[in-house]
This record gives structure tokens, C-alpha cells and sequence, in this order.
């Protein structure tokens, strides 16, 4: 488990003519691993940095609600060929402090196979900047 | 766990006039009330009152390898008054019955006054340090099934006190079933008291109940999956077959956290056992199905099919649960469900009062508050 930020940003409009974009923070200060939370429009949205790349998803566990953005990232186990458990998926995965479960940060997908999935926000990066866009 | 804080119930609730919160866990450790343990035993514990050393505690436990026990999931140590208060606010009850966690593995306690004197020792914890009847924090005393005459002469000592509701029967486990005579002390003196008796199983207690199968599970959720619902089904055959509704006709149930779809089920079941050789148990003077839609009841959590709302919609119909069924959280334990999962899955099929029902007045009217 990689350490996390909590801290919160109002986030605001910072660039012209997209006022669906909201600004999050400077993509240095978001390091591999790392995750923040911010609230946009009455929505409180966790985004993660995941080997360099970063995604954004709701912070309401398609489960019961719960604070899934706040949860530790891990790995999973999956299955070989040869039915061993095999841990993979290192930091890509987020677990919902509530009742554990277990969703691909990068798509929001539940990783068990039920077809849930954590609404994600398009994030735009822009002269250093991260945004989500809303819209 | 995180802050239930944040969460905000759906806006369906503001319908829901009490909210009685029917398995509530306080989650303890033995050090919380072994000091309390009476002689002859708190002569002889030289320093159990501190952390259980290697292999110190007294209950049996089974080796779980699970979201709780691995960490994944953190269950919040619950053991104070102010801790009850707060996560009561928090989740949005106005009433819990706080049963307890370390007891569910009283009933596999193989030495018999042993498991006795620790009942005893957590019903006198949880009235000096838990219960909180004006301030809706309930509590049913425990009692060891190992020793029947002894679990009658607690609900005895306790059956006027403020805030005791019920009598806790950890099931799981329990050899042999819970309809067999020897344990009709319990019943007796619980009916005297006006109290109902709950039952609550804890899925490792598969290693008494089903000893040889527990042993070639390799998931956690392989024995989770069905050790509740079976115990509960075990011990109702014997409780309605031998005829204790009838031997104790004011008497009423409450069987906690086996889920509901075996329910229904298993009143027809018994139903179609009966009308075939009925002269097994020529007691009874009505259908068994008839005899658990007056006399007990079941809490709701962990639902099933939560996915699937028409499923738990037609289940509790099934069951006549608009009379019977009654909404709990189970919260800390790793499975609980938020207040208002329920009225998610009974919302569109439930009238207000029937879903008032579910979530208090029945609760009210069964814990007597």
C-alpha cells in the first residue's frame, strides 16, 4: 500500500471558455502512487496518479456509498493457468474501506465480474496542470 | 473504518419515523471484561486482565483467513458508551440493540462453568461500562448453552433491569440443537421474564457444527456462504419439531444475520416435513410455518440479491416480513449494511407503515422499548 493525500481543493475554473474543466493541482504535486481529493460541484471526486498516469473517480462506492477514493491501493490476486494465486495489478487497484471491494482505479470497473463500475471524470493535463472535466 | 459521517442516507428515510437498529455489534476483546469474572475463577486469572498472551484467550477461534482478519477491512473497536453514541449518530439509528462480538464463540467453549462465568462476566461489563436504556442503547444479556441452569439463574438476576431487552443464545455450534430439552431452564425463565430470546451464529463456528467439512474449505467466503442460514435451519428443525412455540407459547424468537431467502423457504419445508408424518410432532397444534409467523422474527442483515430488488421485494412478502422482519446493520463487522440499504430494495413495493414496521415498530413492540 502506497502512501495517500487526503487533502481537499475547491476546484475552481481556471481556464477560459471550459467552464467544464476544473482545475485539481500541478501534476508535481501528485507523485506515482499518490491521490487527492477535491470537491466539484457538491461532488467529491478522488484523483490518482498511477504510474504517471492520472484518473479520477466519484467518491461514492457503488456498493453502499461508501468513501472509495479513500481507501488503500493495492494489487489483487488473479488466477494462472495453473489456478495459483498470482498478485498483480500493483497499485492500480483502490479497496472500499467499508466492505473491501475492489475496483481498477483506471476504469472505476469493479473487479469482481458484476458490471458495477464507480463513475470516472476525464482529466485534461495542461502547462503542468491537472483538470476533470465534468461534462 | 472510515467516518460514516460523511455519508448522508438517501432522502427515502425521512419516512422512516424510529429506526431501531436490531444487531448492533460492540466489538470487544476478552481484556475489556474479564476483570468483571467472578470467584472462584478471578482468583486463579493472575494476570488475564492484561492483553491475552499466546494462546491465552479463552474462546476457541478457527484461523479465519478474510478481509478482517487480513486488515484489508478495519472493523472499529467498539467498547465504550461514548463509542455506541457516536457510531449511533453517525449511522442515523435512534435505538440499537448492541449484542456482542467475542460471544459468539461462548458456545464453543469446551470447559462448561468456564463459558458460564465469562457470560457472566460480560453482562456485568456491559451494565456498569454499555448499556443506556434513555439513551437508546440496548443490550441482551448472554448466556452459555453449556449450562443450562446457570444461563436460567442469570436471565433470573437480570430480569428487571433497565435496558436488558433480550437473551443472547450464541448458536453457532450448538450441540445438541437448540429445540432438546436440557435447555428448557433457558426458555422458562426467559418467557417468565418477558424476554425474547435471539439467536446469532458466527460463520467459524463451522469448525464445531460441521468440523469435518470446515476443514476442506480454502476460501473464507466458502463456509461464510452457507454457514448461517444452515445452523439457523438446524436448530429451527429441532425447536419447532420437538414443540418449544408450544411448551412455551409466550415466548418469541429472533434469529439474527442469516439472511432472508432461506427463510421462506425453509416455512414451507418444515410445512411439507409436518404434513406427511405429523404424527412426529403431535404437539404441534398448527403448521410450523404458522407457529414462526407468530412467534419469531428475523433481522435483515446481510441482504442478499442486493442487486436485485424485485428478489428481496418478494422474499420478505414471502415471509409475511412486513410483520416479522426487522432492519440491523451489523455495523462494525466487515459485511454491514448502511440504514438505508433496505428501504432501497423495499422502497417501491413496501407502503410507509409496512416499511415503518420493518425499520422500528416491530423492534419497539418485540424489545419491549
Amino acid at each position: 500500500m502506497t502512501g495517500d493525500t487526503a487533502e481537499s481543493n475547491d476546484g475552481e475554473v481556471a481556464i477560459e471558455g471550459e467552464d467544464d474543466l476544473h482545475f485539481v493541482t500541478e501534476i508535481e504535486n501528485l507523485g506515482s502512487g499518490e491521490r487527492i481529493l477535491v470537491d466539484i460541484e457538491e461532488q467529491e471526486i478522488g484523483v490518482f496518479n498511477v504510474d504517471g498516469e492520472i484518473f479520477a473517480l466519484a467518491n461514492w462506492c457503488a456498493h453502499q456509498g461508501g468513501p472509495i477514493c479513500e481507501g488503500p491501493t493495492t494489487g489483487t490476486f488473479s488466477s494462472n493457468e495453473d489456478f495459483e494465486l498470482v498478485y498483480s495489478h500493483e497499485d492500480q487497484v483502490v479497496i472500499c474501506p467499508w466492505h473491501g471491494w475492489e475496483f481498477d482505479i483506471k476504469t472505476g470497473d469493479h473487479l469482481a465480474p458484476t458490471r458495477i463500475r464507480i463513475p470516472s471524470y476525464e482529466v485534461v493535463l495542461q502547462e503542468g496542470k491537472i483538470y476533470v472535466k465534468t461534462r | 473504518m472510515s467516518e460514516l459521517a460523511k455519508r448522508q442516507p438517501s432522502q427515502g428515510m425521512e419516512q422512516v419515523d424510529t429506526v431501531v437498529d436490531c444487531d448492533f455489534h460492540l466489538l470487544e476483546q476478552q481484556s475489556d471484561f474479564i476483570s468483571y469474572i467472578d470467584e472462584p475463577y478471578s482468583n486463579v486469572l493472575f494476570d488475564a486482565v492484561d492483553d491475552p498472551k499466546e494462546l491465552g484467550t479463552f474462546y476457541p477461534s478457527p484461523g479465519l483467513f478474510s478481509s478482517f482478519t487480513t486488515g484489508k477491512v478495519k472493523q472499529e473497536r467498539i467498547a465504550s458508551r461514548e463509542k455506541v453514541q457516536k457510531i449511533k449518530q453517525e449511522l442515523g439509528v435512534d435505538h440499537v440493540i448492541a449484542t456482542s462480538s467475542t460471544n459468539l464463540y461462548l458456545s464453543c467453549i469446551p470447559y462448561d462453568d468456564v463459558a458460564s462465568a465469562l457470560a457472566s462476566a460480560y453482562n456485568a461489563w456491559i451494565m456498569d461500562k454499555i448499556t443506556d436504556p434513555n439513551n437508546g442503547i440496548h443490550t441482551p444479556i448472554v448466556v452459555a448453552p453449556q449450562n443450562p441452569q446457570r444461563a436460567a439463574e442469570e436471565i433470573e438476576k437480570y430480569s428487571d433491569e433497565p435496558g436488558v431487552v433480550a437473551v443472547s443464545l450464541p448458536d453457532g455450534g450448538v450441540t445438541p440443537p437448540l429445540g432438546d430439552s436440557i435447555y428448557y431452564p433457558i426458555y422458562e425463565a426467559a418467557e417468565k421474564a418477558g424476554l425474547p430470546m435471539v439467536f446469532h451464529s458466527a460463520s467459524g463456528t463451522s469448525m464445531m457444527s460441521f468440523p469435518l467439512q470446515f476443514q476442506s474449505y480454502n476460501q473464507f467466503i466458502a463456509n461464510h456462504a452457507f454457514s448461517h442460514a444452515t445452523q439457523k435451519m438446524a436448530h429451527l428443525s429441532s425447536l419447532l419439531f420437538e414443540g418449544v412455540p408450544v411448551r412455551f407459547p409466550d415466548l418469541e424468537f429472533v434469529l439474527q444475520e442469516a439472511g432472508i431467502g432461506w427463510y421462506p423457504y425453509f416455512m414451507r419445508r418444515l410445512d411439507h416435513e409436518f404434513q406427511a408424518e405429523q404424527w412426529q410432532a403431535p404437539m404441534l397444534e398448527q403448521m410450523p410455518s404458522e407457529y414462526l409467523k407468530e412467534n419469531f422474527y428475523l433481522t435483515s442483515q446481510p441482504i442478499e440479491g442486493s442487486r436485485d430488488p424485485q428478489y428481496v421485494s418478494q422474499i420478505i412478502r414471502l415471509f409475511e416480513g412486513q410483520n416479522s422482519l426487522m432492519f440491523s446493520s451489523d455495523y462494525p463487522h466487515f459485511d454491514f449494511d448502511y440504514p438505508d440499504e433496505l428501504l432501497k430494495l423495499v422502497g417501491h413495493e413496501f407502503d410507509t407503515e409496512e416499511i415503518n414496521n420493518m425499520y422500528g415498530q416491530t423492534a419497539k413492540k418485540v424489545f419491549g422499548i
